[in-house]
């Protein structure tokens, strides 16, 4: 006949459990290990019906354990019990890890055996035991479960009918009856004894009674059974079968089981749930201590191995925080369009040269986008004139020199959203036009290095700085590694927005290369900033410039990036030159709209124009030659265009086009009127 | 944290059949600010973990495009009220739990919507109360799969 598999208890833990746990942990346990008492319930095991497959699903044999674990007594609901059990919490991970685990249950499982040896009882027949280890820094908690059960030798045998429903072996009313009765007072063990029509339901431990009666037949073992598998009894069975067969060892050969699953009257045409079966076993050895089993498995693995619930998600505030803004962006991105792909925003690390006005508008833009890694660059110290412009710093930034700004916007960052990767360096980016004196020439070496190896480890390139000749080694660096650049320039109340186009050596031969800021310019840039006046010096916009051109230099960015041809996105074609054309379908749109090269705008009529700019092959930022030159030579290429006046147009030979342009202008006849 | 011997093979015991469950607690509550019924709830998993934000949206609890406003057609977007988001998080009114609940801006009006179109919506008195809570169900059920598990 075939052995009995019992379906071992699952455990399910509430979230109010950990949070009780870690209360008691701080507020009263501290460093003590001492054990404590929890306790948890389990009810009747149930079924779902898959919706799909028209099958029903058994649950698992569930024990709960909620936020009122800790309290003494539990209250539970009509057919559902309580099980206690040894609580034991260690307060390292190495020491959960390295306790002695099988002498600690062993000394449960002894515990069980005496109350079934000396004491007669079955209160302790479901105890169980309980190791956890609380992180309480990152709300994690190592937790392991054993339901000690007794092995029976030999093993307990299903007779060959099998388990079948309760209804083939008991009447209608019989069943009403157990059930009314348990219903008024539930027992987790329980003696039926049939009589004529109904049933009585007896408690357990007047066994004895009712074994010695002269119709064996019309005594039947019950138990409250959590598991809901046709033919596997829950597990509080075995530890019932052991302590029937210790005690009445001769009467016990043979036990007539009920396995109650019954929560409520079937309705409605629906069958008893309740299940029925006769097991037989030899009697073994009563008073020898048998050994027992019952580690909880792991649910993923099925292995002998600790748990762990995680509920950093939901009590970390830095994690609470990250959920918020995604949950914000989600929503968009479900409510409006569905194709938006929020992920590849969130991970295109963003470069920004320039912690200014542009930079503080474009790193906070970015942040609501929910861009992850944001690294600024900036030579300058916060002044006193910046944070009113400048969304990043504080009045307490300007004293005592000021902070350096990179570090202060990364800073500032941070305590916005703490989930940000923000780092700021404080970097002066060569220029020409302002040549590098030779003490320096070391430390320019270093900070090119580190400029280059910002641009190799991100995907986007913010142009943000104050000045036209300080943008030249930028678009060098992003031409040659093929990255997304952005460029914004102010003016008093105009602003430009662009991106640079890709590279030519990336580009398709046919595909029209978008210029770079450089490419409409036929002057090399050089000093334009000494011998300015005040006024020339600070850039003095109209307040409200500054954050539309820094947004629309994030948008355009996203747009950029939601085009499946990405930086090689075309332009749009000409008829939508105004920026009314949105909802028309061109392979130029990406699924936020246009993807413009060129954003020119003017506040003082509060419009924008898009314009696209064609690559020049003779760009001194942007053309092959210069860029072979700069990947050949490297800062020895930098050195010589800072330092020498005429490299760059020599170079990319805007000298020979000049000198052609005035010969051309020399030829000119100009006709004079007599 | 694998102690394969810690005990024998226990050949009694059945294989493990269903893992994966996850348990979720649905509450009906009347919102303190917006003063109309509210739909909150709260899901883990066995080990007590809650699911994040992606999980939840996937549950079967949902239909599956509840969340992309087509569905929804007796939600309208109220100017009043900030349109985002349907789904919030927050604490439960009296529970003192942490628990997802559908924003209850729209619901006023989304309601009255329905009651208004038909018949006995325009009850009156302690029938309409009745006809509300119905029409609030009816509400519910369309971004909601099956209400009684």
């Amino acid at each position: 006949m075939p052995v009995v598999q019992f379906a071992p208890f699952s455990s399910l833990v509430q979230p109010g459990f950990w949070h009780e746990l870690t209360r008691l942990k701080i507020d009263v346990l501290r460093l003590s290990d001492e054990s404590l008492t929890v306790s948890g319930s389990y009810s009747v095991g149930r079924s779902i019906r898959d919706r799909e497959t028209g099958q029903d699903v058994a649950l698992g044999c569930n024990l709960v354990l909620g936020a009122a674990a800790f309290e003494q007594p539990l209250q539970v609901p009509p057919m559902s019990v309580t099980m206690h059990g040894v609580f034991k919490n260690y307060n390292t991970v190495e020491e959960f890890k390295a306790a002695d685990k099988a002498t600690t249950f062993n000394n449960v499982a002894n515990d069980i055996w005496q109350s079934i040896v000396e004491s007669r009882d079955t209160s302790k027949l479901t105890q169980f035991l309980l190791l956890t280890f609380s992180d309480l820094k990152k709300y994690q908690y190592y937790y392991w479960f054993a339901f000690p059960a007794f092995v029976a030798k030999p093993a307990w045998e299903i007779s060959t009918e099998g388990w079948r429903a309760a209804d083939h072996e008991l009447g209608a009313s019989q069943l009403s009856s157990i059930f009314e009765s348990l219903h008024a007072q539930t027992k987790p063990f329980f003696l039926v004894n049939l009589t004529g029509d109904t049933a009585e339901v007896h408690s357990i431990e007047r066994a004895d009674t009712y074994f010695a009666s002269d119709a064996p037949d019309s005594t039947i073992v019950g138990f409250l059974d959590p598991s809901a598998s046709p033919d596997n009894p829950g597990w509080p069975l075995r530890n019932l079968l052991m302590y029937l067969q210790t005690l009445y060892p001769s009467k016990t050969s043979s036990v007539r089981v009920l396995c109650w699953r019954d929560g409520e009257l079937p309705v409605g045409g629906r069958s008893w749930k309740s299940r029925f079966g006769i097991v037989t076993g030899g009697a073994g050895q009563p008073n020898a201590k048998p050994t027992a089993v019952g580690w909880e498995r792991h649910p993923a693995t099925n292995k002998l191995a600790a748990r762990m619930a995680d509920l950093a998600p939901m009590m970390d505030p830095t994690r609470l925080v990250d959920q918020a803004v995604d949950l914000n962006l989600k929503l968009m991105r479900w409510r409006i369009i569905p194709s938006l792909d929020l992920e590849k925003v969130a991970r295109t690390r963003c470069l920004l040269l320039g912690a200014g006005t542009l930079g503080c508008y474009v790193a906070r833009t970015l942040m609501g986008w929910g861009v992850r890694t944001i690294t600024l660059v900036d030579s300058s110290r916060v002044s006193f004139s910046n944070p009113v412009r400048q969304p990043l710093f504080d009045f307490e930034d300007c004293l005592n020199g000021g902070k350096p700004k990179a570090a202060c916007a990364a800073e500032h960052l941070k305590k916005i959203f703490p989930g940000i990767n923000a780092t700021g360096y404080n970097l002066l980016i060569p220029m020409p036009g302002h040549p590098i004196p030779v003490s320096s020439t070391e430390q320019t070496k270093k900070d090119v290095a580190l400029l280059e190896k910002l641009f190799d480890e991100h995907d986007a390139v913010f142009l943000l700085m104050d000045s036209r000749e300080s943008r030249w080694l930028p678009t060098v660096l992003g031409a040659a590694k093929n990255k997304i650049v952005l460029n914004a320039a102010l003016g008093f109340d105009t602003y430009l927005v662009m991106r640079h186009g890709a590279r030519a050596s990336a580009s398709a031969s046919n595909s029209q290369r978008l210029g770079c800021y450089y490419c409409n310019d036929i002057v090399a840039p050089a000093d334009s900033l000494t011998d300015r006046t005040l006024d020339q010096m600070c850039t003095v916009t109209r307040p409200g410039l500054a954050p539309i051109a820094a947004s629309t230099a994030v948008e355009l960015l996203v747009s950029l990036l939601q085009h499946p041809d990405g930086i090689h996105a075309p332009p749009p074609p000409p008829q939508s030159a105004t920026a009314n054309d949105i909802g028309s379908e061109s392979a130029s749109n990406s699924v936020l709209g246009l993807v413009p090269h060129q954003l020119r705008g003017f506040l003082a009529q509060f419009r924008a124009l898009l314009v696209t700019g064609a690559a020049f092959d003779g760009c001194t930022g942007c053309s092959e030659s210069v860029i072979k030159v700069y990947e050949k030579e490297g800062f020895a290429m930098i050195l010589r265009a800072c330092n020498e006046t005429g490299y760059l147009e020599t170079l990319t030979g805007l000298d020979k086009l000049h000198m052609e342009g005035d010969a051309a202008l020399e030829s000119v006849d100009w006709e004079e009127d007599e | 944290m694998e102690e394969s011997s810690l005990e024998p093979i226990d050949y009694a015991a059945a294989a493990a059949t269903f893992a994966g469950e996850l348990l979720c607690h649905q509450y009906v509550v009347l919102s303190p600010t917006f003063g109309v019924p509210t739909f909150y709830f709260s899901v883990h998993d066995s080990s007590g973990t809650p699911l994040t934000l992606t999980e939840v949206l996937q549950l079967p609890l949902f239909h599956r495009d509840a969340f992309e406003g087509a569905q929804v057609t007796t939600f309208s977007v109220e100017q009043s009220c900030a349109s985002f988001p349907l789904l919030s998080f927050g604490d439960h009114p009296t529970l003192n739990v942490q628990c997802w609940y559908l924003h209850p801006c729209g619901t006023k009006a989304a309601v009255e919507e329905i009651l208004d179109a038909t018949e006995e919506g325009k009850a009156g008195g302690e029938q309409r109360h009745l006809q509300w809570l119905r029409a609030w169900f009816t509400l519910l059920s369309s971004l909601l799969v099956d209400l009684r598990g």
